[in-house]
């Protein structure tokens, strides 16, 4: 006989306990999976609704989003819907096992509706590409020097200038002090005129002035003929000023002719500047993506171990396997990459939090097709207390459309049109990184676009795309070493060596016409310098000397007047 | 339908405050005490707590036990721990541990946790001394002290005990 009375009170306890159970077990995985995503990431992880099912082994989460901790305004990746089926004997024996799962309709850089950002979590602002910067310290040398070459052939500093100019300074200083001498001179004899007129009035009463003047007449006669000297004196001294302009045109132009030529360029120096600040870039994305790669793969030494737990776990047995184990699952989903779609599939295989006890490395293998296309395997391996990491990312005909690098006031290049092929292999060891990526450009138009006027301009930028045409083809090896974080880079291409002679001989030609203007400015200027020292010279010469001529011939005139007032006045 | 429902809540009360003979309390803090000092995120914690629900305990004083050797257990997983690990470390055992640890179901009751062990087998081997203290101690004093809360009417409505009581009596 049942005891009705016992059993349903225990009944309808453990009904409310399953029901709790069964009700909060989806909760639960939601608040663990967003937790355990945000802890890993640093941004926000966003769930839209888990669905499980124990019976069949079955877990179903969608409305997947993951920021990017970087940009908190995008997603880092965005899943329509994740399936998971898992091993029931796995669960039997509490592990995690995923036979198979499904990501699906996986996109990546989306954007948010609200920030991905954590609280107190702070975004770094990107850098410059370390290929760039390199490019800059390679060749930014080669240029300054072609540049001062340049700036020697300016004749604007020269010395002829400088003497001239120093003559032209000096020659009306001197012409002013005669000319005040010259022009105190001839108020003097004017005075003495004036006196000599007033004494003739009364000449018998004014002897003694004419006696005054007698005696002034001698000194002022001294003053005339030491500025007649000093006249002399300038005129000998013009033709040495003069012989002076000449020298230091001689000179100057010997300068000119010593200037050295311009040193040869290294091809690979113009490969980086050309082509660095693209691959840069380049370079840049993919090595962000294989660290987040690299940090998103557990790490045995870090990842999920649990913040406190009660006592330590004792495993027996030698067959141990991970708790955790996603052994293959599907990707598919959809992409962007420069503006071009792309529609994205994969797999991801022996995913793990253990992977020394699995034993098995993790190997991803996505496939784009469309406007994008590129194959990717990268095998994540943290079996050994080192982690090992092999990328290769291969992309066949990318299309390509205009673009700029460089600085416009030192060169830029201009590439248009075209396509490109990438293939890129990377081995890290620890944060070690050894790899290539190998990029092939056909049908390619490269052009200089601009060369700044310090560097020749316009004339030195037509010589030097002349010097590209023909070039449509060509390819670009970036050689990495070191750590991942700042790697080593080396760009080499065939582009740089097929021009480096003909961007030697393009800045040597502008130097040498440089070089040649300023012989004939030199010229030019030592015969307008001469030609304006002179003619004021001449100009400052006239004036004095007609001031000289007037107190000469004013002094003799005088002379006489005087001695005839005295003799008349001795014999009255 | 009131009538029925007020009933069956009676019998959920009942249920929970259990039978309340002084063995059956005294049993119910002993079970109690197993499940308090067991974490609770394993199998051995659901099959005690599922043992109290299916046995002729006094639920309640289990449910008081389980709380009240909870929070006096914590600062002895020390302890737990290093009795689990002698005994999980034991040569002559490993055979058996092995087994279990390979053994379907079983992991998820984390015996080869150093402090689930250690709690379980400390607290087997406490689990008669509690059991005995409990009753002497209800014995002597259960009954006094039910016949003060008898006094009580809502504890007479939820016990279900009746007006005049017998002395002596204890429902």
């Amino acid at each position: 006989m049942i005891r009705w009375k016992y059993v349903i009170p225990r009944l309808v306890i453990l009904a409310t306990i399953c029901l709790a159970v069964y009700l909060g077990t989806n909760p639960l995985i939601r608040w663990t999976l967003i937790s355990s995503g945000q802890s890993a990431t640093g941004a926000k992880v966003d769930i839209g609704s888990v669905k499980t099912s124990l019976s069949e082994g079955r877990v179903e989460i969608a409305g997947i989003q993951i920021a990017d901790p970087d940009r908190p305004e995008r997603n880092l990746i965005e899943a329509e819907r994740a399936v998971f089926k898992m091993s029931i004997d796995g669960l039997l024996h509490k592990k995690l096992i995923v036979d198979k799962g499904s990501l699906e309709g996986v996109q990546f850089g989306t954007e948010r509706t609200t920030s991905g950002a954590l609280p107190d979590s702070e975004t770094d602002p990107s850098e410059e590409s370390i290929v760039a910067k390199k490019a800059k310290e390679l060749l930014d040398p080669w240029l300054d020097d072609v540049r001062d070459r340049l700036a020697e052939t300016a004749y604007e500093q020269s010395e002829t200038a400088q003497v001239a100019d120093e003559l032209l300074e000096r020659w009306p200083r001197e012409y002013d002090v005669v000319r005040a001498d010259a022009e105190s001179l001839k108020r003097r004899v004017l005075e003495l005129r004036r006196r000599i007129d007033v004494a003739s009035e009364n000449p018998l009463r004014n002897i003694s002035s004419y006696q005054q003047s007698m005696e002034e007449l001698p000194t002022l006669s001294q003053d005339i003929d030491r500025l007649y000297r000093r006249l002399d004196e300038l005129a000998r001294q013009v033709p040495v000023d003069r012989q002076a302009i000449l020298e230091a045109k001689d000179r100057d132009k010997e300068k000119l002719l010593k200037i050295a030529r311009v040193r040869k360029v290294d091809g690979d120096q113009i490969s980086e500047i050309a082509l660095g600040e693209e691959n840069g870039e380049r370079l840049n994305q993919i090595t962000e993506w294989i660290q987040w790669a690299r940090a998103t793969v557990p790490n045995p030494e870090k990842d999920f171990v649990p913040r406190r737990m009660r006592g330590v776990d004792v495993h027996f047995g030698e067959n141990r396997s991970p708790d955790l184990l996603v052994r293959e699952l599907s990707i598919t989903g959809s992409g962007e990459l420069d503006g071009d779609p792309y529609d994205l599939s994969g797999t991801i295989s022996d995913l793990t939090t253990q992977p020394r006890l699995h034993g098995k490395p993790t190997v991803v293998r996505l496939k784009a097709e469309g406007d994008r296309t590129f194959l990717l395997t990268a095998e994540l391996d943290r079996t050994s207390k080192v982690a090992q990491d092999r990328f290769r990312l291969i992309s066949p005909e990318v299309k390509h459309g205009y673009r700029q690098v460089g600085n416009d006031s030192t060169m830029q290049f201009a590439f248009d049109g075209g396509s490109m092929t990438l293939e890129c292999n990377m081995v890290l060891v620890g944060d070690q990184v050894r790899g290539e990526i190998r990029s092939i450009h056909r049908n390619v138009q490269v052009s200089v676009e601009n060369v700044g006027a310090d560097l020749g301009g316009d004339g030195v930028r037509q010589m030097l795309t002349s010097s590209l045409h023909g070039i449509d083809t060509f390819d670009v090896v970036l050689h990495l070493s070191g750590s991942i974080d700042d790697p080593d880079v080396k760009v080499e291409s065939d582009l740089g060596p097929r021009v480096a002679d003909q961007f030697q001989m393009a800045f040597s030609s502008e130097l040498d016409r440089r070089i040649e203007k300023s012989l004939g400015d030199l010229d030019q200027i030592a015969y307008e310098k001469i030609q304006s020292l002179e003619s004021s010279i001449q100009e400052q010469h006239g004036l004095v000397l007609g001031d000289l001529q007037f107190g000469t011939n004013e002094l003799a005139r005088l002379r006489n007047v005087v001695a005839d007032r005295l003799s008349f006045g001795r014999i009255r | 339908m009131f009538t029925g429902s007020f009933k069956l809540f009676r019998s959920l009360v009942q249920t929970i405050r259990g039978e309340d003979s002084p063995k059956q309390i005294a049993m119910g803090i002993a079970m109690g005490m197993l499940l308090g000092l067991t974490p609770p995120d394993n199998l051995i914690a659901v099959f005690f707590g599922t043992l109290i629900l299916a046995t002729r305990v006094n639920v309640f004083a289990a449910i008081v036990s389980t709380f009240a050797f909870a929070w006096a257990g914590a600062p002895l997983d020390p302890i737990f721990h290093r009795i689990g690990a002698l005994v999980l470390s034991a040569d002559f055992m490993e055979p058996l541990w092995t087994m279990l640890y390979e053994a379907r179901v079983v992991p998820w009751t984390r015996f080869n946790n150093t402090v689930v062990m250690g709690s379980l087998v400390f607290g087997l081997a406490i689990f008669y001394p509690v059991y005995y203290i409990s009753f002497s101690l209800i014995s002597k004093y259960g009954p006094p002290a039910h016949k003060q809360l008898s006094k009580n009417r809502v504890y007479r409505r939820l016990a279900g005990v009746k007006e005049d009581l017998p002395e002596g009596t204890t429902s």
